[in-house]
């Protein structure tokens, strides 16, 4: 479960190729991160395992199973983005739920999944908030918690330190 | 993106593309086609390829070089009556004035009455010369009243149509007086400009661009107007209003002319084409921005 | 603005400015005070500007007149499920063009900007020859389809400049939790636009209800909207002059109301971002 390899993974846009040649075996249960400076790729290499953009050439394997032109919500992925990318018209429970209403789970289910990530993550007392009206922490929490819920083969956060002051940071890394 | 993204944007795209593809081509070659027939409903039946013998006849007839000049007339007039008149309105309304909000909604109300009700409430409680509220104000000044459809129909015409797309206008140019930065204006006054310099060397340059739109915008709807006409004059007297939308409207469904009014219409395809160049490489530009 | 304006400044401003509106509106002013005289007042000379009988009665004759009702019907009908079915093909459409855009799409775009340019004359003859072997002449359908397809190129312009607005990892985010394409647009895009949504069918409203050169052109009687009703009163019977206006106040009132709310709108819609 988990378990992602890249090979030969190229990715070019038009003319400029942005992935040279990435080779990776991430065991299932490992925690990777990727640094770098800005523009070199990091991001771009999360969205192509994630499946919103397409690769040039190579193969990406999750579970064994090359995952090529399967789209992302086939992957069993979940995504935290850099901005959260909150659903601002929905509430917290709203936005927790969603995967996992767009994979039509009975409502219960949906209700019992929501809560128990909202208990752990102590949003229990937000759940009937908009995005709008909670801090940076917050929110954060919620874009974790709606990517928990689906109990995805492996997390990608993209910039999660980013949004933090910098003493919070290096505390945090 | 992914490749499928842009599978499915492409469908999506589809069914517009295609109904606004067919809603051109189709009436489009239709019009081309008839343009070079002597077809007249009033005979059916008679149809007879003429090659641009309708061009010929048109481009010669002085009906339809009348209907030119008034064309002209009337958008010439109309855009000036409306982007002076809007620019200084724009200025006035962009000052502190109390109350600005109604007052801005008695300015803008013009553009969105129906032009069929605009062009009765100007011709008949206006206008009229024995009741109208005009014909009043000249007897109590002393003067005769103009007779306005029968003496200076087109002038008449170009009064209503330029009252209701004054706020056009206004509105375009205001919303751009208001993107005109406050230190722009600030500095001028350093620099010892007054109000009357800081308008020509500041606010017109500013609102050049937003000028030009205005004018773009205008011709190509102008070039059209016809229910003020139809309601008010119907073209007369003799043609004295008939610009060539009208005309067009005469030769088509009035004298069933359907070889000359499908040339005339191509005409005014050409023209409306040659303004809209401009004004869609304003707008590609504005999108590249 | 930092600095106070001289109150001297500030009346002269008001003042001017006040009497352009009042002079610019005056006709509709009139047309309305001319609603609620009796015919005889409406003639008479010299006008009364305020200190005249008021009466309902013209309203009271204009909502009697079951074809006033009739046309009023035709022009929701029409101006209505013109712009309706316009958002069905536009929203689709919009949103492939600022979330799928190709190298064409601006190409794309600038051409539907450029089919509303088209002057309506030139293709007068073949639409009403068309319609009148279809039989879809003096029909709501007719004008349904004619208004949809010439608002078209305005509701997808709109439609793409409010998408643009929306960050695209929202939707990205809705794609990672497993939303198809549509169920993105119904549960995301949609909710999330629904300003734009509700402007852009604003202003197409009440384009297409003032539209009146099809209307004018394609229908009599049946489908007729208001702007025929009204035309109907072109020749000069002064005797129905206070009427008219009570019918034509009628009509413009809720458009004026509407238009209040889309001033906004007017100047994104109809200028097509040439000005910002």
């Amino acid at each position: 479960m988990g378990r992602i390899t890249l090979e030969g993974v190229r990715k070019s846009f038009g003319k400029y190729a942005v992935i040279h040649d990435a080779n990776l075996d991430i065991e299932d249960g490992s925690f990777v991160v990727f640094v770098g400076p800005s523009g070199c790729g990091k991001t771009t290499l999360l969205r192509l395992i994630a499946g919103l953009e397409d690769i040039t050439a190579g193969r990406i394997l999750i579970d064994g199973t090359n995952v090529v032109g399967v789209p992302p919500a086939k992957r069993g992925l979940s995504m935290v983005f850099q901005s959260y990318a909150l659903y601002p018209h929905m509430s917290v429970r709203g936005n927790i739920g969603f995967g996992l209403k767009m994979a039509g789970l009975p409502r219960d289910e949906i209700k019992r999944r929501v809560e128990a990530a909202a208990a752990t993550l102590n949003l229990t007392q937000y759940l009937d908030r908009r995005p709008r009206e909670l801090s940076g922490g917050q929110r954060q929490r919620v874009a974790i918690g709606r990517a928990i819920v689906r109990e995805p083969k492996a997390f990608l956060f993209d910039e999660p330190l980013s949004n933090l002051d910098a003493a919070l940071r290096v505390r945090r890394r | 993106m992914t490749k499928e993204t842009q599978r499915v944007g492409r469908l999506a795209l589809t069914p517009a593309v295609a109904l606004l593809f067919i809603w051109m081509i189709v009436p489009l070659a239709m019009t081309i086609y008839f343009s070079t027939l002597h077809y007249t409903l009033l005979n059916p039946g008679t149809e007879a390829f003429v090659g641009l013998d309708n061009y010929y006849y048109l481009l010669t007839d002085p009906a339809f070089l009348y209907s030119m000049r008034n064309t002209l007339l009337l958008v010439g007039s109309v855009l000036a009556i409306t982007i002076v008149l809007g620019t200084l309105i724009a200025v006035l309304l962009d000052q502190a004035v109390v109350g600005r909000s109604i007052v801005r909604l008695m300015v803008i109300a013009p553009f969105f009455i129906m032009p069929t009700v605009s062009a009765l409430v100007w011709k008949n409680l206006l206008m009229h010369p024995v009741s109208g509220l005009f014909a009043f104000l000249a007897t109590s000044l002393g003067l005769t009243p103009i007779d306005w459809f029968a003496d200076a129909p087109l002038l008449a015409i170009i009064l209503i149509v330029a009252w209701q797309w004054l706020p056009f206008a206004t509105l375009i140019l205001l919303t751009a007086l208001q993107s005109l930065d406050e230190e722009q204006k600030e500095a001028a006054e350093m620099d010892g400009a007054g109000a009357v310099s800081a308008f020509f060397y500041i606010t017109l340059p500013h609102l050049a661009r937003p000028i030009t739109v205005v004018i773009l915008i205008e011709t190509i709807f102008l070039l059209t107007v016809f229910a003020e006409i139809f309601v008010t004059t119907g073209g007369g007297p003799g043609l004295a209003t008939t610009n060539i939308a009208f005309l067009i409207y005469l030769q088509a469904l009035i004298q069933f002319d359907v070889g000359t009014a499908s040339a005339g219409g191509l005409v005014a395809v050409v023209i409306a084409n040659i303004v809209a160049f401009f004004l869609v490489r304003i707008v590609g530009r504005n999108l590249d921005a | 603005m930092a600095r106070r304006v001289s109150t001297t400044h500030k009346l002269v401003t008001t003042v001017a400015a006040w009497i352009v509106g009042f002079v610019i509106f005056f006709p509709i002013l009139w047309m309305m005070l001319a609603s609620f005289k009796t015919e005889l007042e409406a003639f008479a000379i010299p006008p009364s500007f305020l200190f005249f009988h008021w009466t309902t009665e013209n309203y009271a004759a204009v909502q009697e007149r079951s074809d006033y009702l009739h046309h009023a019907i035709n022009s929701i009908v029409i101006a209505g499920g013109s712009t309706l079915i316009a958002l069905l093909i536009a929203i689709p459409a919009a949103w492939s063009m600022a979330f799928a855009p190709t190298k064409r799409t601006r190409d794309v775009l600038l051409w539907m900007l450029s089919t509303k340019m088209m002057p309506p004359v030139g293709v007068l003859v073949p639409i009403y020859l068309l319609y009148r072997t279809f039989g879809l002449l003096d029909s709501r359908g007719g004008l349904i389809i004619v208004l949809c397809l010439g608002n078209l190129p305005i509701v997808v312009w709109m439609l793409f400049t409010y998408f643009k607005e929306i960050p695209r990892d929202i939707l990205e985010a809705a794609r990672m939790d497993g939303a198809t394409v549509g169920r993105e647009l119904i549960y995301v895009l949609t909710p999330m636009a629904l300003p734009g949504i509700a402007s852009t069918l604003l202003l197409n409203v009440i384009l297409a209800w003032n539209e009146a050169f099809w209307t004018l052109n394609l229908s009599t009687s049946a489908a007729a909207p208001l702007t025929v009703f009204i035309a109907s009163y072109s020749s000069p019977e002064g005797l129905f002059w206070a009427k008219l206006s009570a019918a034509s106040t009628l009509a413009i009132a809720p458009i004026l109301v509407l238009g209040w709310f889309s001033q906004r709108q007017l100047v994104r819609g109809l200028t097509f971002g040439a000005v910002k």
